[in-house]
């Protein structure tokens, strides 16, 4: 059931990736679902389907590169990884968020 | 994933779309596993997967949608749909593409030739800073002295070099038959200036450039081929030129082309000029070409010219008062006045793609109609108009480069024809191919075409609203008001644009005309003519040469079937003449008002020449046997020299003499002849004379000893001409004979330009014309064919079939003088441009207008003879059952 607060601003979903794929050698789409899911508690569940428009034009831009492989159950998946460009795309992208959430911060303290 | 990655993916649909399927139906899988482990059935687990996973077929569109170009993968997807629209109706396809296909063939063809001959390389170094040096009296140009060459060589910061040279003529002996080669006299600054070498062997040293040495000569690379046999090694080999020993030093690149090559014939044979101190009778024979110094512009160089000339002027006094020094960049003074001929016939030619254009225009707009209802559902299933003009502008485009490939095609074949023609007066007709320029054109254009034809369907959609067709696709007679407005527009301008181009035709043709009916004051039927030259080491004095044509003359005149014999240098229509300045006695220092002095178009004939090719005598006598060297010295002129120079009195009788020292003697005026045209048909009002072969001496541009003779027969001109030919080869061996053809050739290659002119504009005139017949039958035809209904109701109400065609033929002429209208408004604006082509005709001869208006009403008549006669079939009984 997707509680609709809990819905992810599309804009954070490659932050989110991202920041994921950075901490693993690489992951397929729904390892990195579920690392989302498991890493925020439960918090943020992504719409599973968004995600990968969102993973190809990631991968288009040059932030992901991916390959086709085989799980340990024997099933065929493609796996993503992150590249150098995409760690630079990591930094810039954590840098602008941690300025929303301060700025949010300030008006719901100060206003 | 890079761009290429996006573009491949286009072309791989299968591949792309399996690899994101797999990928989702993996997430799928896993996620209904961990649901099971959490306790649901499989059922259960794979709906919730499924649930949770969201929109599938909306997250895969996406998904692939980030894999591909996706406006790339769009209009794909619009060409296989054209592609099969268009393959359910081959009858239309094949009649547009085939329509655009003339147009942009013919178009593709004169393309090519402009292409090479108004835009194409010269075959010389940075050939844009070579310019063309020449000299002017206010009127024709004409060359440039050796004195004035070396001035120009001299001036400091203005040209890089300086090339001159002069045409003539070689006997080559030795290593074959005596053959007379076209030859160019250059100096030893030609070459380098033009930035060429020789592609074997060396060009000339300043040495071999002096009189008296430069016993040398390079051969052209046709010459080296026909006569030599390509052999390699020709260098250093001696051949007998006009009697003296030369060596072959050089072979010249098959590409190279001397700067007059391209205006005439060209030089097979170069020798050098060797030009020592600058004649003093300073005559203006030579062919000059300049490389402008870096930096110098012609501008800049044309200024410094003029303060040359004034000092030339003040300096020699027989330059006319008005001379100056003319600077035309090296391309214009080549290719200028051809270019404007052939950017005329690509005018003409855009005209008939135009029609043609016009043409597929209807034929969409008519196959439209029928779709009306595919596209009104279209509508309503939610394509957006953008992207139905889209999918109507794929089709015209299909349509265009369909008619491009088969354009480009058919303009293979007609340059190859052009070129087998070698249309006369277009130079470099060797050089034009269908090269991968030419192709960029016709695709271009191909691709214009069809998308400007397919505006007319897009026009019509504007109207429409997916609801309204739906409803009432059918017999709505109402529908069409607009449709048959805008086909009607479309006709209207195709018979306008018909108009102009028959015009063009009609004007060009009337020229020809008037051009060949031109009285020439000569008679050339049953003459004939041959060039002879007497080597000049047998012949060295005039005494021996006149010797020789005397005996000539006499045993040529006993021939069965010779009616008249003569000879002179300049034969007329073959040749341009040179003109000289003459002082008149008792006023010797006479100037006409332009500072010129009094002057003559000059030749040199024989007795018996004026008889022979049948000039008009109006005064006096022509020359005879007595005429000699010891005799009075006598002159013949043409009227407007007797009229200009004496006017209001008797010419006979007069005095006079020409102003260079060449002829020092006064000679008298002992027959004044009508005027002929000399140098082109279009020439009159020249003043000529014609000095007596046996008294005048043997001068620059004269050698005595070379003649084109002339011989009018009874009835038998081929066999008096090889009987002639016999005698003068049998009388002098080593003297080579050649050019023998009759006049009528001669006159008929003087006219050549015109008649191809008029002929080509002609052909674009008929096939436009057809291609306009064929849209107003298809338009006439289409609608009849709708208004069968309404035709069989009246033929129930009791009209005639006579009335019902007549009704038909109405509104064509209704159309037609619409068209014609607006042709003749267009055509007397535009047959201006046709000004300089045109002889003896204005550009709004109103003859040729009305003749051309009949044409067109006739060509629109003719062309709905059938759809009318189709009318008068109307059956009332099939109306009326509806």
């Amino acid at each position: 059931m997707t509680d609709h607060r809990n819905d992810i601003l599309q804009g954070t979903l490659a932050l989110l990736v991202l920041r994921t794929l950075s901490t693993q050698p690489e992951l397929h789409g729904y390892g990195i679902a579920e690392r989302i899911q498991q890493t925020s508690a439960d918090l943020l569940r992504v719409e599973e389907g968004s995600l990968y428009p969102a993973l190809h034009r990631m991968e288009q831009r040059g932030w992901l590169k991916s390959r086709w492989g085989i799980t340990d159950k024997n099933r065929r998946a493609r796996f993503y990884a992150l590249t150098s460009a995409g760690r630079r795309q990591l930094e810039q992208e954590q840098a602008s968020w941690a300025r929303v959430a301060d700025g949010v911060r300030r008006v719901l303290r100060y206003a | 994933m890079a761009w290429y990655d996006k573009l491949r993916n286009v072309f791989r649909r299968e591949r792309t779309a399996r690899g994101i399927t797999d990928e989702i139906a993996f997430h799928l899988a896993e996620r209904a596993d961990a649901l099971r482990r959490e306790g649901m059935s499989d059922a259960e687990a794979q709906r919730e997967a499924r649930r949770r996973f969201g929109p599938r077929d909306l997250q895969r569109e996406r998904t692939h949608d980030a894999d591909v170009f996706v406006w790339l993968e769009s209009w794909l997807g619009d060409v296989r749909f054209a592609f099969r629209a268009l393959a359910r109706r081959p009858g239309f396809v094949a009649a547009a593409v085939l329509t655009l296909a003339l147009g942009v063939g013919a178009n593709s063809a004169i393309f090519s030739v402009v292409r090479r001959v108004v835009f194409g390389e010269l075959p010389y170094r940075e050939a844009d800073r070579l310019v063309a040096v020449a000299s002017s009296d206010g009127e024709d140009p004409f060359g440039v002295s050796e004195l004035e060459q070396a001035r120009y060589r001299e001036l400091p910061g203005v040209f890089a070099g300086v090339g001159a040279w002069s045409l003539g003529w070689t006997n080559l002996t030795g290593g074959g038959e005596a053959e007379r080669l076209p030859t160019a006299f250059i100096d030893a600054g030609t070459l380098p200036t033009l930035g060429v070498a020789p592609a074997l062997g060396r060009a000339f040293t300043a040495e071999e450039d002096l009189p008296g040495a430069g016993r040398v000569a390079i051969l052209s690379h046709g010459l080296w081929l026909r006569r030599f046999g390509a052999d390699s090694g020709v260098l250093g080999r001696t051949v007998q030129a006009n009697g003296n020993l030369v060596q072959v030093i050089g072979v010249m690149s098959e590409e190279f082309r001397l700067p007059s090559d391209y205006a005439g014939t060209p030089s097979a044979l170069l020798r050098p000029l060797a030009i020592g101190e600058a004649d003093p009778r300073n005559f203006h024979y030579l062919s000059v070409v300049g490389r402008l110094a870096d930096g110098v512009t012609v501008v800049a160089a044309r200024g410094r010219m003029r303060v040359v000339s004034r000092t030339l002027r003040e300096e020699i006094s027989t330059l006319p008062e008005r001379f100056e020094v003319q600077l035309v960049p090296l391309r214009e003074d080549l290719f200028g006045s051809v270019s404007a001929t052939l950017l005329v016939l690509q005018g003409a030619v855009a005209l008939v793609l135009l029609i043609a254009c016009l043409n597929v225009a209807n034929l969409l707009l008519v196959r439209t109609e029928g779709r009306g209802h595919e596209l009104a559902v279209r509508q309503a299933l939610g394509a957006s108009r953008g992207r139905l003009v889209r999918q109507l502008c794929t089709e015209a485009a299909v349509l265009g480069v369909g008619g491009g490939l088969a354009g480009l095609a058919l303009a293979l074949g007609l340059v190859r024809v052009v070129r087998l023609l070698n249309p006369p007066g277009v130079p470099r007709i060797d050089e034009v191919t269908v090269d991968f320029g030419v192709a960029a054109f016709a695709g271009l254009v191909a691709l214009g075409a069809g998308l400007l034809a397919g505006l007319a369907p897009i026009f019509r959609l504007g109207g429409r609203d997916g609801q309204s067709t739906l409803r009432q696709e059918g017999r709505g007679a109402t529908l069409g008001v607009l449709r048959h407005r805008l086909q009607r527009s479309l006709v209207i301008a195709e018979i306008a644009i018909g108009f102009m181009l028959a015009i063009g035709a009609g004007l060009l043709g009337r020229s020809y005309q008037r051009m060949s009916g031109v009285d020439l004051g000569f008679r050339a039927d049953r003459v004939v003519s041959m060039q002879i030259t007497l080597p000049s080491a047998q012949y060295r004095d005039k005494e021996s040469a006149r010797a020789f044509y005397r005996a000539l003359a006499q045993e040529a005149r006993a021939l069965p079937g010779v009616q008249g014999f003569g000879g002179t240098n300049q034969l007329p229509l073959a040749s341009t003449q040179g003109d000289w300045g003459i002082r008149i006695e008792g006023r010797e220092e006479e100037r006409l008002p332009g500072g010129r002095r009094p002057w003559a178009d000059w030749s040199v004939v024989t007795e018996g020449y004026f008889e022979a090719i049948g000039f008009a005598l109006v005064r006096g006598r022509f020359y005879t046997e007595a005429d000699g060297e010891g005799s009075l010295p006598v002159v013949v002129i043409n009227q407007t020299a007797a009229q200009r120079y004496w006017p209001g009195q008797d010419a006979l009788g007069a005095r006079f003499k020409m102003s260079a020292d060449i002829d020092t003697v006064y000679r008298t005026v002992i027959g004044i002849v009508r005027d002929v045209r000399h140098s082109d048909v279009a020439s009159t009002d020249r003043p000529q004379m014609y000095l007596p072969h046996s008294q005048f001496p043997a001068t620059a541009g004269f050698p005595v000893g070379s003649l084109s003779l002339v011989a009018r027969a009874g009835i038998d001109p081929a066999g008096v001409a090889t009987s002639i030919e016999r005698l003068a080869r049998a009388k002098e061996p080593n003297a080579p004979v050649s050019n023998v053809r009759g006049m009528n050739r001669v006159v008929s290659a003087a006219l050549s330009v015109g008649r191809f002119t008029a002929l080509l504009f002609g052909a674009f005139g008929v096939l436009g014309l057809c291609l306009v017949a064929v849209g107003v039958y298809g338009v006439v035809a289409y609608a009849v064919a709708e208004r069968t209904r309404e035709l069989g109701i009246r033929a129930a109400l009791g009209a005639l079939p006579g009335g019902l065609a007549l009704l038909v033929l109405r509104q064509s002429l209704a159309i037609a003088a619409g068209g014609i209208a607006l042709g003749l408004a267009g055509a007397w604006i535009g047959s201006a441009l046709l000004e300089g082509m045109l002889f003896g005709v204005a550009p709004r001869d109103p003859m040729v207008f009305a003749a051309i208006a009949l044409l067109l009403l006739g060509v629109a008549l003719a062309a709905s003879f059938l759809p009318a006669r189709q009318a008068t079939r109307a059956d009332p009984m099939t109306a009326l059952r509806g």
